[in-house]
């Protein structure tokens, strides 16, 4: 609906490109082509007006950006069996934290030092052989005789940290502690601040787009 | 809709509904004009292929004239299952503002 010449880039025709690459088909058709036909009217009835046509491309780009930002935790109207995520199908998923964990290396690599990115890597492999065991062969775990060992102590292992303003404290509180002890680790913390970040982005997604995976517990549901 | 789902009809979906029933069919672009600030572009479509596929909304795609370059719009219209969802919904919400005040 765009009165182009044939020879004119048509207005979000990459845009459709990276959504084809990010988004399935029905996804794709009910989501993604009528948010860049919106922002190709919005040009149109721009008419020649710079300031008009400016203000359309960045109402439509924002638009686009803030569907592929939210589409990993967006549903149909999960956790309801057989409907599936809007966005980000497995191999997109597993280039996604590919990425993210070779972002994490480089920037992580030139902060901290090698050796702590190797002994990182090895530790996570060694977690998930020890995950993929454990499923193979279940424990069950050893709870000592309270009545035996009731001690007037602070467990911390036991206070639930979650995803509430109790783990936004206990986050702040250690992070504030360390830097009061150590303060010339101030550039380690924010860097590990923004990889903690990333990662939390990276897992949640992971888990928005297999809502039946997992633990029961670290399932998220979102409207 | 899914029959192990529950009938919820969330904020977003209701104003839309809302809107649809009042001001007739409408593309995703009106209906984020007409809301006010309380619709975004960006997750407009999302809720409505959402409602779209709990049957609340149908959409079809607009007619492209002849020679015409891009992609077609999608307009909306409230189904059948909507209005008597909104309707149910306006009409408990009232009953349940009554009962609170009283």
């Amino acid at each position: 609906m765009i009165d182009l010449t044939p020879n004119d880039r048509i207005p979000g025709a990459w845009l459709l490109t990276l959504g084809r690459l990010i988004f399935d088909q029905s996804v794709l058709d009910t989501v993604v082509r009528p948010t860049i036909a919106d922002l190709q009217r919005e040009l149109r009835d721009a008419g020649s007006s710079r300031t008009r046509r400016a203000t359309a491309r960045w109402r439509g780009y924002r638009a686009f950006w803030t569907l592929a930002l939210i589409a990993p935790f967006a549903f149909w109207g999960a956790p309801i069996p057989g409907r599936t995520p809007i966005a980000f199908p497995d191999l997109a998923a597993r280039i996604a934290v590919t990425v993210i964990l070779m972002t994490l290396a480089t920037v992580g690599g030139s902060a901290i030092g090698i050796w702590t990115i190797v002994v990182g890597i090895g530790g996570s492999a060694f977690a998930i052989v020890i995950h993929h065991w454990h499923s193979r062969h279940p424990l069950s775990v050893a709870v000592p005789e309270s009545s035996r060992s009731r001690r007037p102590e602070i467990n911390m292992s036991s206070i639930r940290i979650g995803a509430n303003p109790g783990g936004l404290l206990f986050v702040c509180g250690s992070t504030f502690a360390v830097l009061a002890g150590l303060p010339m680790a101030r550039w380690f913390l924010l860097v590990t601040l923004v990889l903690g970040v990333l990662c939390a982005w990276a897992l949640v997604a992971w888990h928005a787009s297999h809502p039946f995976r997992g633990l029961p517990e670290n399932r998220i549901y979102l409207r | 809709m899914s029959e192990n789902a529950p009938a919820t009809l969330p904020k977003k979906e209701r104003f839309i509904l809302e809107l649809l029933v009042s001001g007739g069919p409408m593309y995703g672009l009106q209906l984020v004009e007409q809301s006010d600030g309380a619709l975004k572009r960006g997750t407009v479509y999302v809720t409505l292929g959402r409602m779209e596929a709990k049957g609340l909304v149908e959409s079809q795609q607009e007619e492209l004239p002849p020679g015409a370059i891009g992609l077609p719009r999608r307009i909306y219209t409230p189904t059948g299952l909507g209005q008597r969802m909104l309707r149910a919904w306006t009409v408990f919400a009232r009953e349940l503002a009554w009962e609170t005040k009283s």
